[in-house]
C-alpha cells in the first residue's frame, strides 16, 4: 500500500510541473488548419497534437515533392486556396525562405526566439532569409553517415567497430582503397555513387552561387574523378538512388553501404531490414555532412495564424512531442534537448544496439556551415548528370564541365557563369 | 415582317445552345493561350509582378541550343514512331477488313489495350525493365548467356530514344488501326464490287480504292499525331526522372518548358518556348496538310 501511495505521489510530482508548463498554451483553440506537405511524415504528429488541441482539425494535403514548387507558386501568386502552413524540402527550401511568403516567426504573434535556443543552429540557419528573419523551422535535422553492413565489414576489413571503420574511411582515396578490397570479395562498396554527392555537398568551401556567380569548388572537380573511378571499377550497383535495385540492396549479400544521412536509415534501411536485422552500423566518412530535411513555415496571408503557430510550435519546438515521435519512428529530430535525451535511451535493434541519436549528436557538432542556395536542386541535377556523362566516358572532363556550366546558364540565365 | 422577326428569334436559340462550348473554350483555352503570348514578352518568376522585356526572350530562344536540340529530339522520337505506326495500322486494317480472321475483335481489343494504361506508369514500367545491371531484361540476357551482358541500356542515347519511340508506337498503333478501320468501313461496298468485277487483285483494290478513299482519315491521323507527338512529355519524363538523360537525348520540348517554368521559375521564357513550339507545330501541320491535299488534287 505504501508503495502504491509513493508511486502515486511520484506520478503527481511529475505531472504537476508539466501541467504548470502547459498552462501557457491555449488548448481551446478550434478550427481547421490547412497544411500542404511534401511528405507523409508530418501527418504522424497529428494524433499527438490533437491530444493537446482536440478542437483543431489538421488537414494535411500531400503534394509530391517533385511537383511541390510547381503547385505552390501559382497558389501563392493568386492567393486562392493557399494553405496556412506549407513545407519546403532542402532542394528548394532556400527559394521559399527568400521569396517572403512565409511569415517572420520572430515577430508577433509567434516570438519564436523564446524557444529557438534549443534548435540545432543549422536547422535555424537554413530557415533564415538574407535579412535574418526566421521564416521556417523543421522537426528534422539530417546529419550524415555511412550506413554499413557490420557482417561484411568484419569479413573483409576485420572489424565492425564504427570508430575503427571511420579511420579506414577517412578520405576519398581511403574509401576507394576499401572499395577495391570489397571488390575482391565480390561485394559492391556503394549502393550508388550518386549517394556520395550528399557528402561532397558539405565538402565544399563555398556554396554553388556566391554573389550571383556560379562557383565550382575544387572538391567538386575531384569528386568527378572519384565517380569515374567507381563507375569504371564497378564499385557500385550502377543504378540511381531510389531505383528498386538500390532499395533492395538493404537485404542483399553484395552491397556494403549507403552514404546517406539520417533519413537514409529511417526510410531506406530500417523499414527493409528483416534478414539483415542487427547487421547494420553507422559510421562517419571523410567529411561530416548534412543533407535534406523538410521545413515548415506559416503562409503570410493565413487567416488562422494562431492555429498554425500552435501546430508549427508543437512539431518543431516541443521537445516532448519530438521525443515521442522520434522514439516511435527512429527519426533524428531538430531539438537538441530531445536528441540528447534520446541518446541516453536504448539503441536500435537494426543497428545491433547502436544508438543513432548518440551517433548523430556527435556529427551535428562537426557539420559545416549552411551551404544551401535557392538554386541547389537544379544545379545538383545538372552536375550529377554531367558527372555521369564523364564517368561513363561519354564526355571528357573539360567537355563535361563546359556542359555543366551551359546547363546552369540555361536553367538560371541571370547567374553569371564563367 | 412578322415572319422575319420570328426567324431572327430562332437564331438566338442557336447561339444560346452553342454558348457553353465557347464560354468553356474562352476560359480554359483561349485565355491561357493569349496569356502565354503575353507572358512570352515578360520576365516572371511566378510570384513577383512580371516585367516587360520586349524581345529578350525571343532573342534567347533563337540562340538557344537546347531548344533546337529538344525540337530535334521530339521530332526524331515522333517520326520513328509515326511511320511504323502507320505502316502497321495499314497492314492490320487491311488484314482485318479483307479477311475473315478468327478472334479479330479480340486482337483489335488487345492491340488497343496499351492505350488505356496511363503513360506515366508505362514510362516507369519500362524503366524497371531496363534500368540497372540487375534489371529484368539484363537478368534474362545473362541467363541466356548473351555476350557483354549486363548492358548499360540507359547510358545509350540511341537505345533510350528508340525505346521511347517504341513505347509510343506500342501505345498508339492500336488506336490508329481502329481509326483506319473505321475509315475503311465508310467506303461504299459497291465500289469494291465494281473492282471485283473488273478483276482487280486484293492489293490493287487496297492501293487504288481503299487508300485514296481514306485519305481524309489519314490526314486527320497525321495532324493529330504531329500535335500530340510534338508535345510528348509523360513517357520520357517518367522514364528518365525528368532529366531526359543520357546527355539530354530524350529531353523533349515540353519537358524543357516544364523545367524552365516550374523548376527554374523562368515562366516568361517557358512561355516563349511554348510559343516557339506552337509555331513549329503549326508549320509542320500546315506542311503535312498541304502535301497531302496536293497529292489528292493530283490524283483527281
Amino acid at each position: 500500500m505504501k508503495k502504491v501511495l509513493l508511486f502515486v505521489l511520484m506520478v503527481f510530482c511529475f505531472v504537476i510541473p508539466l501541467t504548470v508548463y502547459a498552462e501557457e498554451v491555449n488548448t481551446d483553440l478550434s478550427g481547421t488548419l490547412e497544411v500542404w506537405s511534401s511528405g507523409e511524415e508530418l501527418g504522424r504528429f497529428v494524433e499527438a497534437f490533437n491530444k493537446q488541441y482536440p478542437n483543431i482539425k489538421v488537414n494535411i494535403t500531400v503534394v509530391p515533392n517533385a511537383d511541390f514548387v510547381a503547385k505552390i507558386t501559382p497558389t501563392l501568386a493568386s492567393g486562392q486556396g493557399a494553405p496556412d502552413i506549407f513545407t519546403g524540402e532542402s532542394d528548394y527550401v532556400k527559394y521559399l525562405v527568400n521569396i517572403g511568403y512565409w511569415d517572420d516567426l520572430r515577430a508577433d504573434p509567434y516570438n519564436c526566439e523564446k524557444y529557438t535556443d534549443d534548435v540545432w543552429d543549422y536547422v535555424k540557419s537554413v530557415g533564415t532569409d538574407s535579412t535574418g528573419a526566421i521564416r521556417a523551422l523543421s522537426w528534422q535535422a539530417a546529419p550524415g553517415s555511412i550506413i554499413y553492413r557490420r557482417d561484411m565489414a568484419k569479413d573483409v576489413l576485420g572489424t565492425d567497430d564504427p570508430a575503427e571503420l571511420a579511420k579506414l574511411l577517412n578520405s576519398n582515396e581511403a574509401m576507394l582503397d576499401v572499395a577495391a578490397k570489397f571488390k575482391e570479395k565480390g561485394i559492391k562498396m556503394f549502393a550508388s555513387w550518386k549517394d556520395i554527392m550528399n557528402m561532397q555537398f558539405s565538402n565544399r568551401a563555398q556554396p554553388w552561387v556566391v554573389d550571383g556567380k556560379l562557383v565550382i569548388d575544387d572538391s567538386m572537380l575531384s569528386f568527378m574523378d572519384m565517380a569515374k573511378t567507381i563507375v569504371e571499377n564497378g564499385y557500385d550497383l550502377n543504378v540511381d538512388p531510389w531505383a528498386p535495385e538500390w532499395t533492395a540492396a538493404v537485404e542483399s549479400d553484395d552491397t556494403f553501404c549507403y552514404v546517406l544521412p539520417t533519413w537514409g536509415y529511417q526510410f531506406v534501411v530500417k523499414p527493409a531490414a528483416k534478414k539483415t536485422l542487427g547487421k547494420w552500423g553507422l559510421t562517419e566518412g571523410p567529411v561530416p555532412y548534412v543533407k535534406g530535411g523538410t521545413w515548415l513555415g506559416i503562409y503570410k496571408g493565413s487567416q488562422k495564424k494562431d492555429l498554425a503557430w500552435a501546430f508549427l510550435k508543437f512539431v518543431t519546438l516541443d521537445s516532448e512531442a519530438q521525443q515521442n515521435y522520434a522514439k516511435q519512428y527512429g527519426e533524428y529530430v531538430s531539438l537538441k534537448s530531445a536528441d540528447m535525451a534520446l541518446a541516453e535511451g536504448p539503441g536500435e535493434e537494426v543497428l545491433a544496439g547502436q544508438n543513432l541519436f548518440a551517433f548523430y549528436n556527435e556529427e551535428m557538432k562537426k557539420i559545416p556551415n549552411d551551404l544551401m542556395t535557392p538554386y541547389d536542386g537544379q544545379i545538383n541535377n545538372a552536375f550529377l548528370s554531367n558527372t555521369q556523362a564523364y564517368a561513363t566516358g561519354a564526355l571528357d572532363k573539360d567537355a563535361a564541365i563546359k556542359q555543366f556550366k551551359e546547363d546552369v546558364a540555361t536553367a538560371y540565365p541571370d547567374l553569371i557563369v564563367e | 415582317m412578322i415572319k422575319a422577326k420570328k426567324q431572327r428569334n430562332k437564331g438566338y436559340y442557336g447561339y444560346l445552345f452553342i454558348m457553353p462550348f465557347f464560354i468553356i473554350f474562352a476560359v480554359f483555352e483561349l485565355y491561357p493561350i493569349a496569356y502565354t503570348f503575353y507572358l512570352s514578352f515578360h520576365k516572371w518568376d511566378g510570384l513577383m509582378p512580371s516585367t516587360y522585356t520586349g524581345l529578350n526572350n525571343f532573342n534567347r530562344l533563337i540562340h538557344d541550343k537546347i531548344f533546337f536540340l529538344t525540337i530535334k529530339n521530339t521530332f526524331r522520337i515522333w517520326i520513328c514512331n509515326f511511320i511504323p505506326q502507320m505502316l502497321v495500322a495499314m497492314i492490320l486494317s487491311a488484314l482485318f477488313t479483307f479477311n475473315k480472321i478468327r478472334g479479330m475483335s479480340f486482337f483489335r481489343a488487345v492491340y488497343y489495350l496499351p492505350n488505356l494504361i496511363t503513360a506515366a506508369s508505362v514510362g516507369l514500367l519500362f524503366n524497371l525493365l531496363f534500368n540497372g545491371d540487375k534489371s529484368v531484361i539484363n537478368h534474362i540476357l545473362i541467363a541466356l548467356g548473351v555476350k557483354g551482358a549486363p548492358f548499360n541500356f540507359f547510358q545509350n542515347k540511341v537505345f533510350v530514344s528508340g525505346l521511347v519511340s517504341y513505347i509510343q508506337w506500342w501505345m498508339w498503333f492500336g488506336y490508329t488501326t481502329i481509326i483506319v478501320m473505321a475509315g475503311i468501313t465508310t467506303i461504299d461496298s459497291s465500289v469494291y464490287d465494281a473492282a471485283l468485277v473488273d478483276g482487280a487483285t486484293k492489293f490493287q483494290t487496297y492501293r487504288y480504292i481503299t487508300l485514296p478513299l481514306i485519305r481524309k482519315t489519314i490526314i486527320y491521323l497525321t495532324i493529330t499525331s504531329i500535335i500530340g507527338g510534338m508535345q510528348l512529355f509523360d513517357v520520357p519524363a517518367t522514364m528518365t526522372n525528368g532529366s531526359g538523360d543520357p546527355m539530354k537525348s530524350v529531353l523533349t520540348t515540353s519537358m524543357y518548358i516544364y523545367n524552365q517554368g516550374f523548376k527554374s521559375h523562368n515562366y516568361g521564357y517557358a512561355s516563349m518556348v511554348s510559343v516557339g513550339l506552337f509555331l513549329i507545330i503549326a508549320v509542320l501541320s500546315i506542311f503535312a496538310l498541304q502535301t497531302m491535299q496536293k497529292k489528292e488534287s493530283e490524283n483527281d
